[in-house]
């Protein structure tokens, strides 16, 4: 038979089971809107019952319940689901520093308006229209070198706007960096905690959470997973590479570089190997970084620097009309002094490299002719060479498109005179300097005798920068002009002589009075304004663009497609984000009407308990007082 | 079923606030502005349309610019132009009378009188500068006189009269933008305007033996033409008349020098451009000298400009020579009155060019303004309508959240 007192006992269990049911549902109601927060559960059992199936047994027919027990307190989670959430908020945070910053780009561009670069560029060629037709005007002079300001300074603008944003980008790199090695290191001492607790046999509800919210945080930087296989050991990998193991954090570090504009590349903090970081907030940075805002960065220096030589290769031609010839229109900050270009890359003390941006072909051509040669030209690429091949039937134009078409990173073009130009895009390959013609080559005669740029067909008479002096290669009378400094939309400007004195800005051509003097001009002659104004709606290769108005389109639509993209993919990340963060809080979230009805069921469980003790003490009464023995 | 925590509510709740907050930020920001695109990602195609068709309205308008300028300077040119070309009728008048051979030598001093006095205001026409001070007959020389004159004595006259009339400008043109990549040519040479005769050149020094020594170029009535080291005078003669130059070039049979011609009534314009072959040939004095004044001194030009054709009558009528004013001055002044009368048509025709032009433009530019419209611009009743609509959304939603928390089991536990 059961103790006597057994009973009292059993309801004393049910009593602190009932307390402990109603704590626990005041403390799902406490942290109702905390963050990362899981609703517990306390999971009751019936006590073990007397008696055990074996030789101690009594008489009795069945097994005597002893009450209720509380076995544990579990949190209401789906591991799958949170794994999943890991999983695709990456996306989420990578679409929206995406969208945050594109928002920058945009405005930076500030089109369609009556203010951008565009429209300054506009009003400087209108300049040089009104110039063609009062070429004897100074009015349309000034009005010519202060839209000529005006467009600088609209240029420096949109250079400091968008080496800014690079700037902010590298301090966000910077910032997230220190941010996921927090939250790394934080993971890494929670689960010291957590696998101390548990081998206490506790079930550390809180410390789960608070591991779980970190790890949804740190997902949201970078693209991690997490590992639960072994259960005294949960690890967070970044694309493959533990980051977390156990109690041990790995940690990144960032590591300045001395190209890409100083900017700093993340490393890992041990080995010192390069991070591949690809998703959430800090993949997209570096990219943003690293690919949108450099490639914004080269079409704005590509445009620069083509706008500039193309004026000032018309500019130098002409004659102010105080007499003045040669002069460059806007001044370039050229990369290396020396005339042919030559430069000392790798530091050692010789010249071993040629920095050239332009060649230009010594004889006119006319684009309708026939080539009548055959021969493969090879030029600089994105990576290595490219080839383009020529037949004796094409024609000037189609050799020049077919040059233009490739994946080569030189341009040709006719300029004025028909002479065959060649030009240096930006390098897509962050170790080749931009604007600086790597290679040339024809294995027929297109190149040397029919356009006169380079002296000899053939590997043996190619230029090739690699060498000081490389333009011994070309034709004695082809032009050329050495590449400017890295960012020449920083630096470009309205030529000092010019500013000081305008009537030094040419509309005109120089008329020859003999070779020992100078030359004259006429003041009603506008040639080279016409000329110069020319330039804006003629087909001149502004990188892989070949006109202004296509290159200032496509830029305008680029950007803006790359914005609508960004908010697009960030409005369905957030859906599909809120999808599963809703059926996460369904799963996990607390209803305070439920705790509520859920402690009005613990209570009266309590009472009723408090009254079984009660009766049990009744009976108790009755026999030891009441018996009268 | 699908449990609902008490936070969810809230959250979606927030989540939705957000959304019709940005969209009903953008239509008021688009209503405010009046432009569709805000930002470039609202609709970038439409963006890079807009971008282009702007940058090409502002060229249109300067095309339109252009032609309206143009016009006004024509219009002008063409006054005096139609003015010199009475005033040439009444000399004509006078030329005619004065060659009957019915008035006496003093009643020809008298014309002569008047005949001077037409000189003079055909000058002044020929000076004639524009509304910014610019010649308007000087060519691409437009801040120095058109044409300078000399004084001298004249037989008949006791005072001294206008002997010469030189011309200072030059025969360069300009090309004005009228259109996409489409130019006029805007030419005003006062040489080629007020000019009676073709003119011939007589070159003086044997050229047989000629040949280039050097490559250089040479510039015939404003037609570059490459000599290339070996070229004789023949080869020269060939280059000349193929060249599309209004100068026709032949070997002299007598001289054996080269002789020109002008094709119509206009100035020999000779330069060497590179090097000296046309100095080489007596033709012209070295580069230092200025076309036209300076072609050589072994050579020998025949043929005048419209004032040289009135000095000879003027002069005529003085001496009371009638068969001179009859002939050789009549012919010479109805070949003057040609050309005048065919560059009065031409700028004519010029004129009703750029009045083409202008108007063309100003449709174009309207025309674009219209695409510029329809892709920038905002449809305002269609965001006016959005607006109500989202507000209402918005309203609904508020009302919504307010009432989120107002029941719950709280107020019926005791």
């Amino acid at each position: 038979m059961a103790n006597s007192f057994g009973a009292i006992e059993l309801g004393k269990r049910s009593l602190m089971a009932h307390a402990q049911q109603i704590n626990t549902a005041g403390h799902n109601i406490s942290n109702a809107d905390t963050e990362g927060y899981t609703r517990q559960r306390v999971q009751a059992k019936a006590f073990d019952p007397i008696y055990r199936p074996d030789l101690t047994r009594a008489e009795t027919p069945g097994q005597i319940g002893q009450g209720t027990a509380i076995e544990q307190i579990t949190r209401l989670r789906d591991e799958l689901l949170d794994q999943r959430i890991v999983a695709q908020e990456n996306q989420e945070s990578y679409w929206a520093t995406r969208e945050k910053y594109y928002v920058m780009l945009e405005q930076i561009y500030n089109e369609p308006n009556d203010v951008s670069v565009r429209t300054n560029m506009d009003r400087f060629w209108s300049a040089w229209q009104e110039l063609s037709v009062f070429p004897d005007n100074k009015a349309a002079r000034q009005a010519v070198v202060t839209r000529g300001e005006s467009l600088t300074t609209s240029i420096h603008q949109r250079f400091a706007s968008l080496s800014g944003v690079g700037t902010m980008l590298n301090g966000d790199i910077e910032a997230t960096v220190r941010q996921v090695n927090d939250f790394a290191s934080q993971i890494a001492r929670i689960n010291g905690e957590i696998v101390r607790s548990e081998a206490m046999g506790d079930n550390p509800n809180d410390l789960y959470d608070r591991r779980d919210l970190l790890v949804e945080k740190l997902g949201a930087l970078a693209n991690i997973t997490t590992d639960r296989r072994d259960a005294d050991e949960f690890m967070v990998h970044i694309d493959g590479h533990v980051l977390v193991q156990g109690s041990v954090a790995r940690g990144l570090d960032i590591r300045a570089t001395t190209d890409n504009n100083g900017y700093s590349e993340v490393i890992w903090k041990d080995t010192g190997n390069l991070a591949e970081i690809s998703g959430g907030t800090l993949g997209a940075l570096i990219e943003l970084r690293d690919v949108d805002v450099r490639g914004e960065i080269q079409s704005l220096n590509t445009m620069t620097m083509n706008f500039a030589d193309l004026v000032n290769d018309v500019h130098k031609a002409g004659i102010g009309a105080n007499g003045v010839t040669g002069l460059e229109f806007f001044t370039q900050h050229p990369f290396v002094t020396d005339v042919n270009g030559n430069y000392d890359r790798n530091g050692d003390g010789q010249l071993d490299t040629s920095y050239i941006f332009r060649f230009t072909g010594a004889n006119a051509l006319h684009g309708q002719d026939k080539v009548g040669l055959e021969g493969v030209m090879t030029f600089s690429g994105k990576s290595g060479t490219v080839t383009v091949p020529y037949y004796a039937t094409d024609t000037i134009d189609a050799v020049v498109n077919r040059i233009n078409d490739s994946d080569g990173e030189v341009k040709a073009y006719l300029d004025r005179d028909n002479r065959l130009v060649l030009k240096a895009t930006t390098a897509s390959d962050r170790e080749n300097p931009d604007f600086v013609i790597r290679h040339v080559e024809d294995s027929g005669m297109f190149l040397t005798g029919y356009a006169g740029i380079l002296n000899d067909s053939g590997a043996a008479g190619a230029y090739d920068f690699a060498q000081a002096d490389a333009v011994n290669a070309l034709v004695a009378d082809a032009g050329f002009s050495v590449a400017p400094v890295l960012n020449p939309a920083g630096y470009v400007a309205v030529n000092q002589a010019i500013r000081t004195d305008v009537l030094s800005v040419a509309a005109a051509m120089p008329i020859s009075r003999g070779e020992n003097r100078p030359p004259e001009v006429m003041a009603g002659d506008g040639r080279v304004a016409v000329e110069i104004a020319a330039i804006r709606n003629s087909q001149v290769m502004i990188g892989t663009d070949r006109t202004f108005d296509e290159y200032f389109a496509n830029s305008v639509t680029n950007v803006g497609l790359k914005g609508e993209q960004a908010e697009t993919n960030l409005l369905s990340q957030n859906k599909i984000m809120n999808d599963l963060r809703d059926l996460r809080d369904s799963i996990s979230g607390v209803n305070i009407d439920e705790e509520l009805a859920d402690i009005i069921k613990f209570q009266h469980g309590y009472n009723a308990a408090a009254k079984f003790i009660t009766v049990i003490d009744g009976m108790l009464d009755t026999i030891i007082n009441r018996l009268g023995v | 079923m699908r449990r609902i925590s008490s936070q969810m509510n809230n959250n979606n709740t927030q989540y939705n606030l957000r959304q019709q907050e940005s969209r009903l930020n953008r239509v008021t920001n688009q209503i405010g502005t009046q432009q569709r695109i805000l930002n470039l990602r609202d609709d970038p195609i439409s963006a890079g349309h807009l971008v282009k068709y702007d940058s090409y309205l502002t060229r249109v308008e300067h095309f339109e610019k252009n032609a309206a300028t143009l016009r006004d300077q024509f219009q002008y040119r063409e006054g005096y132009m139609y003015n010199s070309l009475e005033i040439m009728q009444r000399v004509r008048e006078l030329a005619v009378s004065g060659a009957h051979g019915t008035y006496t030598k003093d009643d020809l001093s008298n014309m002569a009188v008047e005949v001077n006095e037409l000189l003079g205001e055909l000058i002044q026409n020929a000076n004639a500068t524009g509304p910014d001070g610019s010649s308007i007959f000087a060519g691409t020389n437009t801040h120095m006189r058109a044409f300078d004159i000399d004084m001298g004595a004249v037989e008949g006259s006791s005072v001294p009269l206008v002997a010469g009339v030189r011309y200072n400008g030059t025969i360069d043109s300009n090309k004005v933008e009228l259109d996409e990549n489409r130019y006029i040519t805007v030419e005003n040479a006062g040489n080629r305007t007020f000019w009676a005769e073709n003119q011939r050149l007589f070159g003086g020094r044997d050229a047989t033996n000629w040949q280039a020594t050097q490559d250089s170029t040479i510039s015939v009535d404003g037609q570059l033409i490459q000599v290339e080291t070996g070229d004789n005078i023949y080869a020269l003669i060939a280059k000349i008349n193929d060249s599309g130059a209004a100068i026709k070039a032949g070997l002299d049979p007598v001289t054996c020098g080269l002789d020109l011609t002008t094709t119509d009534a206009r100035q020999l314009w000779l330069e060497d451009v590179t090097g000296s072959a046309l100095n080489e040939l007596g033709i012209i004095k070295d580069a230092s000298q200025r076309p036209p004044y300076n072609l050589g001194d072994s050579v020998r030009v025949s043929g005048g400009s419209l004032f040289d054709t009135v000095i000879a009558l003027r002069d005529a009528m003085f001496k009371g020579d009638h068969e001179a004013i009859g002939g050789r001055v009549l012919a010479s002044l109805d070949s003057g009155i040609s050309t005048l009368t065919a560059r009065v048509a031409k700028s004519g025709s010029e004129y009703e060019r750029v009045q083409n032009d202008m108007l063309r433009n100003s449709r174009t530019a309207l025309s674009v303004t219209g695409h510029i419209s329809r892709e920038g611009d905002l449809d305002l009743t269609k965001a006016i309508t959005d607006e109500k609509m989202l507000e209402l959304t918005q309203q609904a939603t508020l009302s919504n959240a307010g009432k989120m928390y107002s029941s719950s089991l709280l107020n019926y536990m005791k």
